[in-house]
């Protein structure tokens, strides 16, 4: 039986300042499925992304989402000020699972910043994760703990589009390509 | 939208800093007002309701001009986009709140201002009244600047000339309503100021949302 499709792109092209970085794009995420998405810089990578979030639309074609879409970009999305339990009890209706004590969250490292992020995308039951170079700034640890974290959401009937430029590590076995150009 | 406004008090709090410099340069432009008008007792307490307003509409604007900064370069504004909310609806979760956390402290120190200066029960009445009627035009026109320059990242003096065409009738009214005779809510400047408030809790609310659609791009 096919799995069920998460996240549909049609004929889509994306521009920044009159200029198309993707032109007539079409795939579709199925549930269990991951999409490493590869290129050079400037070739539209996050910004496909952030199209697939709705925060850009595109010029040409349908972005059609089945599920609801969780992001992790190169900004965390937590107040750098603010305290980090404050911010978790928002987001993620509880403490994560490390200590944060009185911490802002300026003072929480890249690793803990990343999985409160994580967390966040589980809390809220995201189908479709949308990961922007997940892997920057991690050791190999907190590495193997992202990885885990994809495989179990992927395997719960989730998906995940995937920019990375160090490869997906152990994610990559079947994962959809997709590789834009520079224009 | 009360989660959003729990949310931007809470971050009000956190920070501390903003209510502060306002605060700060509150006391500062009264204090040298005062000794501009050279500290007669007769003269402060007449000219004590202007010189709150315009004390008042300087430093909260200050402190509300570069509001959605940190929220465009953390990434905290996308994953509200992302959990449902609407520009509109954090707009104006954020009029709100900057209300609660700017505007009402401001208007307390601007009482204590009053008394120090020596300002009548009655018209600290009309000024205390018209500041809370007012406090929420100061509000939404300081969020529209700061949703125009969030990504410019320089609110203050540059929010404050963006936005000083807007405040100068909040101003007038609100001034004018402390010196009127009469029963006060039938004051046609506190009507006035009233109006304006409400309008530019709508008004700035979508075009909040408008400015921060587009600067997200």
């Amino acid at each position: 039986m096919t799995a069920r499709t998460l996240l549909s792109l049609q004929g889509v092209t994306l521009a920044r300042g009159g200029i198309p970085l993707v032109e007539k794009l079409s795939f579709e995420l199925r549930a269990g499925e991951i999409a490493w998405v590869q290129g050079p810089n400037g070739s539209g990578k996050s910004t496909l992304l952030r199209a697939v979030c709705g925060f850009i639309a595109p010029t040409e074609g349908h972005i059609k989402h089945f599920a609801s879409v969780g992001y992790l970009g190169h900004k965390s999305g937590f107040v750098p000020f603010a305290r980090a339990i404050g911010e978790a009890l928002f987001w993620i209706g509880g403490s994560p699972d490390f200590t944060i004590d009185r911490k802002r969250v300026s003072q929480l490292s890249e690793g803990q910043r990343k999985r409160m992020a994580l967390e966040r995308m589980s809390h809220d039951d995201a189908g479709i994760w949308l990961l922007d170079e997940p892997y920057a700034a991690l050791d190999d640890e907190a590495c193997r703990n992202l990885d885990l974290s994809v495989q179990h959401h992927c395997a719960r009937g989730g998906a995940a589009m995937i920019v990375s430029h160090q490869g997906l590590r152990d994610l990559d076995r079947d994962a959809l390509l997709i590789q834009l150009e520079t224009r | 939208m009360i989660e959003l406004i729990k949310r931007d008090i809470r971050l009000a709090w956190d920070q501390g800093t903003a209510l502060w410099v306002a605060a700060a340069v509150f006391v500062m432009i009264c204090s040298l007002l005062a000794i501009g008008l050279g500290g007669s007792a007769v003269v402060l307490s007449a000219a004590a309701p202007a010189i709150v307003w315009a004390a008042l509409s300087v430093s909260a604007l200050i402190a509300l001009t570069s509001g959605f900064t940190t929220d465009m370069e953390s990434g905290a504004l996308d994953q509200l986009r992302l959990r449902g909310h609407t520009l509109w609806e954090i707009a104006l979760a954020r009029i709100v709140a900057s209300f609660c956390t700017v505007l009402l402290p401001l208007t307390l120190a601007g009482m204590i201002v009053a008394e120090i200066f020596a300002v009548e029960g009655n018209e600290k009445l009309r000024l205390a009244v018209s500041l809370v009627v007012g406090g929420p035009a100061l509000s939404s026109y300081g969020v529209l600047s700061g949703a125009i320059l969030a990504t410019s990242g320089r609110g203050g003096l540059l929010g404050i000339l963006f936005t000083l065409p807007f405040i100068i009738p909040v101003v007038i009214f609100g001034e004018a309503a402390v010196g009127e005779t009469g029963a006060l809510m039938s004051s046609s400047p506190l009507q006035a100021l009233l109006g304006i408030s409400l309008v530019a809790v709508v008004i700035s609310a979508v075009a909040s949302a408008a400015a921060l659609g587009v600067n997200g791009e």
